[in-house]
């Protein structure tokens, strides 16, 4: 599914060069479960950007189904961001003016589905992340947790094939982290995503299948 | 992303942020406003100049008589002259529109009728009971009036002896001549108006003669002839003989004056250059209309420049207040491109923002613009009716500004477009932020 060879990416500070990925080579199949782990400034969430097309690398290859993602235009880029990956972020990112159905409806207006079908499958959505009866609530009006259930139900809407989270539970108590990650691993298992988490977290680490270690933007362990 | 859901997204954010748009509009809203206003009125006062040419009728004539100049090099044979000598003009040879000049003038291409017209050698007035009146008296034959498309409102289009033709603003020129003060008539048909010419002898002393005619027609509104009285021409010749005490001739001196009547409109500039060509002298009220039209295009584009000045103005508000709204939704549009929006649909919520501030302003000021017309319409026309004097333009109840259904239109579009351009350059801001950078930012 994911297939990196050789990943760099390398900003430059004025004189000084920042090697964020200094080289990362990383497959992951179909349906796997991958915990990256890490000291801070190791490159975790790069490697996710990249991968998530939010970042170009540097240089190396990147290939997701067999398509080179380092080779695609603007236009294929957010094609590519739009149906094969979903986004779930540290802070929620909701807009903060739409309802929680407004905003799992969202990225399907980018994609053209048609405003019946979107909300069928917005309110589809939010009711099996067990926010029913929150369906109209603002961000504001909603707790952590069910923020991220929100921006959850959010990343499946276009059927996305990898799902790529950057601390989804780092903003959460260690009980509502719990239910994050149960979640999370539940949509996985039922529509069979490739799972990418970064964690800090050894315990959300350990509902990973797969825990790959990063320093100093080189995978150091790879378990 | 289909256009409705850009609409309804457009529409939310300019709610969202609802007391900057309309901070930002009411910029358009003054200067729209200003360009419907100023473009009104240059409109206002060209309706007014080309009304006081006359109607379609009036517009169809050319004014003919000949050349002060030089003789009209037309083929005379001149009693115990040679045939066919050109110039000279000792005197003997008529300077006049001869049937034979009216024959040619009837040829010109585009003309449909030539009328030869007795105007008064002397003058003469109108004395209708105790009232004095002025008047410009024509004399006609009752088939020139109907070539020359006259329509009577009141009584009958007729010309027999002792019947005159009254134009319709007539009635308002009669005066009390003891006090000066007008004397209000409201109508003037079936009255009997008795013309009283007037002539002085080399000794200065003064002679009268009176005519006593009957209305029988009140012609239509519109043009030369609403000031004009129309009487048989043999009447007014009598009265010409009497005033030069010489015998006239015209089929041996010619006319005066001659109206040439033009097909169409269309006809009237070709079929007047071809009789100038032929030596005469000729007006068109079309020289006016041709002039008033290129001076009052002139006028409308600097009217409109001023006041797109204004929209200009405020273009700098849409672009200032979309930057701002841009800063403050940085986070979401990295958001959106995460979500896989492309920059063309981020552009497109932009641009659509910018141009729905010039749309609503536009609107608006349109409104605003046609309510101030109207009200300067009413300031105008109190102020007219307190000074007594008209529309120094044109009809007394003409409206001085006026705003054509195009000009509301093209105002709003105006307004519209200047949004969408003052959106280009924030929305091509936004649409190539970089995703990443614009998710971190705070
Ligand atoms: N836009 C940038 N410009 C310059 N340097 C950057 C930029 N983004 C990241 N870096 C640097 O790249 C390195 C890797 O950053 P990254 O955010 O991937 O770390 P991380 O492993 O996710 O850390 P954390 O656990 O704190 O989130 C860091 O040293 C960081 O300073
Ligand atoms: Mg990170």
């Amino acid at each position: 599914m994911i297939q990196a060879r050789g990943l760099r990416k390398t900003y430059s500070m004025g004189r000084n060069q920042v090697h964020a990925l200094a080289g990362v080579d990383l497959a992951v199949a179909a349906g796997d479960c991958v915990a990256v782990m890490g000291p801070s400034g190791s490159g975790k969430s790069t490697l996710l950007n990249v991968i998530g097309g939010l970042d170009r690398p540097s240089a190396g290859s990147l290939q997701v189904n067999e398509r080179e993602v380092s080779q695609l235009d603007e236009n294929e880029l957010a094609a590519y961001r739009r149906s094969t990956i979903g986004f779930i972020f540290q802070s929620f990112n909701l807009v903060s003016t739409m309802t929680a159905l407004q905003n799992v409806e969202f990225p399907m207006m980018f994609a053209n589905v048609s405003p019946r079908q979107r909300q069928r499958r917005a309110r589809y959505l939010l009711e099996a992340v067990g926010l029913k009866a929150r369906i109209d609530h603002k961000p504001t009006e909603l707790s952590g947790g069910e923020q991220q259930r929100v921006s959850i139900a959010r990343a499946l809407s276009n059927l996305p094939r990898i799902l790529l989270a950057d601390e989804p539970t780092g903003n959460l108590d260690s009980h509502t982290g719990a239910e994050i990650m149960a979640l999370l691993l539940r949509a996985q298992r039922e529509s069979n995503l490739t799972l990418l988490i970064v964690t800090h977290d050894p315990a959300v680490a350990a509902y990973a299948g797969r825990i790959v270690h990063m320093k100093d933007g080189l995978i150091v362990e790879n378990v | 992303m289909s256009t409705r859901d850009l609409l309804r997204l457009i529409w939310a954010n300019l709610n969202r942020m609802r007391g900057r748009v309309a901070l930002t509009a009411f910029g358009v809203v003054i200067g729209a406003a200003a360009v419907l206003v100023l473009v009104s009125l240059g409109a206002g006062l060209q309706r007014s100049a080309i009304s006081s040419l006359g109607d379609i009728g009036e517009l169809k004539k050319i004014y003919v008589m000949p050349s002060e100049m030089s003789d009209i090099p037309v083929m005379v044979t001149e009693p115990g002259g040679a045939p066919g000598k050109q110039g000279g003009g000792q005197g003997n040879k008529p300077r006049g529109l001869t049937q034979q000049r009216l024959e040619e003038l009837r040829g010109v291409p585009g003309v449909a009728a030539v009328i030869p017209t007795e105007e008064l050698m002397g003058g003469v007035e109108m004395k209708l009971g105790r009232a004095v009146g002025w008047s410009q008296i024509m004399g006609i034959s009752l088939d020139d009036m109907a070539a020359l498309g006259m329509q009577i409102v009141q009584g009958e289009l007729s010309l027999l002896s002792g019947q005159m033709v009254v134009g319709a603003r007539v009635h308002e020129n009669f005066y009390d001549p003891i006090r000066g003060s007008n004397v209000p008539i409201s109508n003037l048909l079936d009255e009997t108006i008795i013309l009283v010419a007037q002539r002085w002898s080399e000794t200065g002393e003064m002679s009268e003669r009176t005519l006593r005619l009957r209305v029988v027609g009140v012609l239509k509104e519109g043009g030369q002839s609403d000031y004009q009285v129309f009487i048989p021409q043999r009447e007014v010749q009598k009265l010409n003989e009497w005033f030069t005490g010489k015998r006239i001739d015209r089929t041996r001196e010619g006319y005066n004056q001659a109206i040439v009547v033009a097909q169409s409109t269309r006809e009237v500039a070709a079929a007047q250059e071809q009789i100038r060509a032929l030596g005469y002298q000729a007006y068109s009220a079309m020289d006016a209309l041709a002039s008033i039209n290129s001076f009052f295009t002139i006028l409308q584009a600097v009217l409109g420049g001023i006041g797109a000045i204004a929209l200009l103005v405020s273009a700098f508000g849409i672009i200032n207040t979309l930057s701002m709204a841009i800063l403050e939704r940085t986070r979401e549009i990295g958001l959106m491109k995460a979500l896989g929006a492309r920059n063309r649909d981020v552009m497109s919520i932009f641009l659509g923002e910018a141009a729905s501030i010039g749309l609503l302003g536009g609107l608006v000021g349109a409104g605003v613009g046609w309510g101030l017309s109207r009200l300067g319409n009413l300031v105008a026309l109190s102020y007219m009716q307190q000074s007594g004097g008209g529309n120094p333009f044109g009809p007394a109840d003409a409206d001085i500004v006026y705003t054509p259904l195009w000009l509301i239109l093209i105002t709003i579009l105006f307004a519209t477009l200047v949004g969408l351009i003052s959106g280009i350059y924030p929305a091509l801001r936004a649409a190539t932020l970089d995703p990443l950078k614009a998710l971190k930012y705070e």
